[in-house]
């Protein structure tokens, strides 16, 4: 009887904590810093611009490349770069990026505007995106 | 965990790739395997499930036991061809993952401390529970974190 009830308890909580992960998996979000991504990754600012970090092994990376290119595709225009996080180790770093994939929305002048971990939401992003353009 | 010789078993050029219901579903039958020696008391089904970990982790999710229990439940219900396939590796440093804290719990159960031993099977279950229900695949987002560990100097 106690042994079901400690085993309910770790179910709820466990599952308490996958509603969680899911809510908060993908989502879109201003960033905690604003960083400039470009300057650290040697490349100029110009377009509106969403960077992909990868790592080998990433399964949901391929996922989170398949809905950039549709949202950089619809919206036109948009420079898509795509990061190895376990090659450009101290960027990731630089960047707070702790796991893969996290795409970052960087704006015209350089500077992050968004960020998801996870395979982002593709209304959210291309709402980041749009915003970014301006 | 994708047929061998199947179209999306192997990319060309690619690493090994399994379908990716096949974790999940070896993810749920582990969590239920805990969650029954547990309730029993068998500290025998948890050594049961530890060697399921280390074939998996040692031979690959092919050779895996509940790997080759999906291929059997998924000929039997016609599941079909998988929809999408990911890399095997992720998904077996998992498997290590796993038989390491059991093998711990192994050892807490030897020298007595069984209370040790089921917070760790316990710690087991919830990973498996949780990439059961969400795919979130605690091997794979330590990955990074590992990757930094190892570069950073001590």
């Amino acid at each position: 009887m106690t042994r079901a009830a400690v085993l309910l308890a770790v179910v709820a909580a466990t599952l308490a904590l996958a509603a969680w992960w899911r809510a908060r998996n993908g989502r879109v979000r201003r960033p905690g810093a604003r960083t400039a991504p470009l300057a650290l990754l040697g490349h100029e600012p110009g377009p509106p611009t969403l960077v992909q970090f990868t790592g080998p092994d990433c399964a949901q990376c391929e996922v989170a490349a398949g809905v950039l290119e549709d949202v950089a595709g619809h919206l036109g225009g948009v420079r898509v770069l795509t990061v190895d996080a376990a090659e450009r180790l101290e960027v990731a770093e630089a960047l707070g990026v702790w796991r893969v994939p996290t795409v970052l929305v960087v704006d015209r002048s350089g500077a992050e505007t968004a960020r998801a971990g996870g395979v982002p939401r593709r209304g959210e992003l291309l709402a980041a995106l749009e915003g970014a353009s301006r | 965990v994708s047929a061998a010789g199947s179209p999306a078993g192997q990319v060309a050029g690619r690493l090994p790739q399994v379908d990716v219901r096949g974790p999940r579903f070896a993810a749920a039958v582990t969590a239920l395997v805990i969650a029954v020696a547990f309730l029993l008391r068998a500290p025998w089904l948890v050594a049961v499930q530890a060697l399921v970990f280390t074939v998996g982790a040692a031979a690959g999710l092919r050779a895996a036991p509940y790997g080759v229990l999906f291929r059997l439940v998924r000929d039997l219900a016609k599941l079909g061809p998988p929809r999408r396939t990911e890399p095997e590796a992720p998904p077996r440093f998992s498997q290590f993952m796993g038989a390491v804290m059991l093998a711990a719990a192994l050892v807490a159960f030897a020298a007595g401390q069984a209370t040790v031993a089921w917070v760790l099977a316990l710690l087991a279950f919830a990973a498996a529970l949780l990439n059961a229900t969400t795919g979130f695949c605690v091997g794979c987002e330590l990955f990074l974190l590992g990757q930094r560990l190892r570069r950073r100097p001590a």
